[in-house]
Parts: structure tokens; sequence; C-alpha cells
């Protein structure tokens, strides 16, 4: 049974990156609504904050690596998190693929007493969930299954994941 | 999404406002720009960190991740070693430079000719040399 797919953000994408969410059909929501709702009241300011710098992603620079805290999932699998306000420690995970292509999922706020996101229930269930995520959609590129577009700005295949794979 | 009402993303995206979307574009395009002199200048964050002086390499990180409010002090510092000019602070505005296409009818003795439109400064010398030599002929005669 169909349970996830990945749908294109147009209100965040623009002619220099694509900006890609995962649609729950059981919730009828994205994972970047769903994050939006949970973080929205504690940390207004710093949601916000990260909207305005897909929206900025999206429309005038491309996904640069440098705006990205690297190394948050496996090696190789592109899973990242989106730098937030300095003083901020709000966590949105993405899958990034190269400057034009990014998958937004859910995240969290990372509590300053911890320091690796294991410690946080919530921050590593959304992380593992885009690292499994990832390994499929690697899978389903090996497989032919989906593909770039010519301009790199857009996945073309099977979006649709099951809840076994996922 | 939730059918018949706006997504959370559409509401939020309604309270950003066009002063604090140009903001995040001007630090994010602003923390481009560096690293692309860095780049150009083949150096990593830690040369740059050398370069200035400091210490801390997450201070240079969070430079470049587009979220930092520089100040003028950090961004005069940067075009001196990047040598890149990351203040504008040039005076006045630059006049637009103004091009005339001429065109010339001219009387050979015998009939008016119309030559094709002139806009180079050479062109123009050799054409005004040529039509004097023509008038001081026509005289002549």
């Amino acid at each position: 049974m169909i349970k996830y797919k990945l749908v294109k953000i147009n209100y965040l994408s623009g002619q220099k990156c694509s900006i890609y969410s995962i649609l729950d059909y059981n919730k009828s929501q994205t994972f970047l609504d769903l994050f939006i709702d949970e973080n929205i009241n504690s940390f207004k300011s710093e949601t916000i904050e990260l909207i305005s710098r897909l929206k900025t992603i999206g429309h005038k620079t491309g996904a640069r690596l440098q705006y990205f805290k690297v190394h948050e999932g496996k090696p190789g699998d592109g899973v990242c998190a989106l730098f937030d306000d300095e003083e901020s420690n709000l966590r949105l995970y993405c899958i990034r693929y190269g400057t034009q292509l990014i998958i937004a999922g859910g995240g969290g706020h990372k509590p300053k007493t911890i320091s690796a996101l294991q410690e946080d229930k919530k921050l590593k269930g959304e992380n593992y969930f885009l690292r499994e995520l990832s390994a499929l959609i690697t899978e389903r590129i090996k497989e032919k299954e989906i593909k770039f577009s010519d301009d790199d700005l857009d996945f073309i295949g099977n979006l649709e994941f099951s809840k076994e794979e996922l | 999404m939730k059918p018949n009402n706006k997504s959370s993303l559409e509401k939020i995206l309604e309270e950003i406002t066009p002063e604090q979307q140009a903001r995040t574009d001007a630090k994010m395009l602003l923390a481009a720009r560096i690293a692309d002199a860095m780049e150009a200048k083949g150096w990593n964050n830690k040369m740059l960190m050398e370069a200035l002086g400091k210490k801390n390499p997450s201070e240079i990180t969070r430079w470049l991740s587009g979220t930092h409010n520089f100040t003028v002090d950090t961004l005069t510092d940067l075009s001196r070693v990047l040598e890149r000019d990351f203040i504008n602070l040039s005076v006045g505005k630059e006049q637009p430079v103004q091009q005339f296409n001429i065109s010339v009818l001219t009387y050979s003795g015998t009939s008016w000719c119309s030559p094709s439109a002139v806009n180079e400064t050479d062109e123009l010398s050799t054409y005004h040399e040529t039509m004097e030599q023509n008038l001081f002929n026509t005289s002549e005669k």
C-alpha cells in the first residue's frame, strides 16, 4: 500500500533549485508542513527563517553545500541539516542532490544538553527516516526507476513508496 | 495537502515580509560571494581563518552558512584578504554612455546619396575626410 510520495514544493522551488518534500498520505500533509506545525508555536522566528532560506535557495542561490550541516547521515547518502540561525538549534533534515535538488524532511529542536542527534528520540526518528529514504532512492536510481530531468531540477519516475519499503 | 485549506507552508510564507526575505537573500548571496572568492584564490576555511588571524574554524563555517549578520569591520577585513569588494562604497551614479547613430546626406555634384548609418569613430573620421574631399573637388569644378 502506497504511503509516501515525493512532491515538488512549487512555492519554494525556482530556477536555481527544486525543493521537494515527502507527502504522507495518512496525514494528508508533507513532512515540511508537519515540521512547521510542530515548531511554529515554540520556535516561530526560527521556523520562518528556515522557510525563508529554502525560498532563497530555490530562487537565488541553489543548494550550495556551505548552507548545510553535513555528515548528518551515513557517508554519501546526502542527509544533512539546513543551517539555522546562530542562536537557534532547530534542525530541518534534508537530502541534498547537488545544488539543484533537495528533499526537505522533518526535524525538531536539538536541546543544548545533547551532542548527538541519536540522544533525542524525535530527531533520531526524523533523521533515520531520511537515511532509509535516501537508500531507497539510490536503489531506484540504480534500477533506472527514478531519473533526473535533463536540467537536473526534477525527479522523474516512480516517486511513491509503500509502508513496507520504509 | 489539506483540501480547501491553506497549507502550513502557505500560511508561513504569507508571514514572511518582502523585507525579511530580502535580508535572507542578502545574507546567503553574500556568503556565496565569499565562498566564490575563496575558491578563486584556492583557499579553504583554514586558510581564510589564518589570513584573518582567527583561531576558531567554526566561525568561518558560520560565515559561509548564510546565517551570519556581518559587521562592516568583518566585511572590510574579508575584502582586504580576499581582494574582492564586499562593501560597495562608490559615490554617485555613473552616467550611461550615450550612443548616436549619424546619417549624412551628401551631394556628389550630380545626385544626393544617403550613406548607411555611421557610428564608429574611425569610420566617422574616414567618412568625413572622404566627404571633405568630395566637396573640395565639387567646388573646384
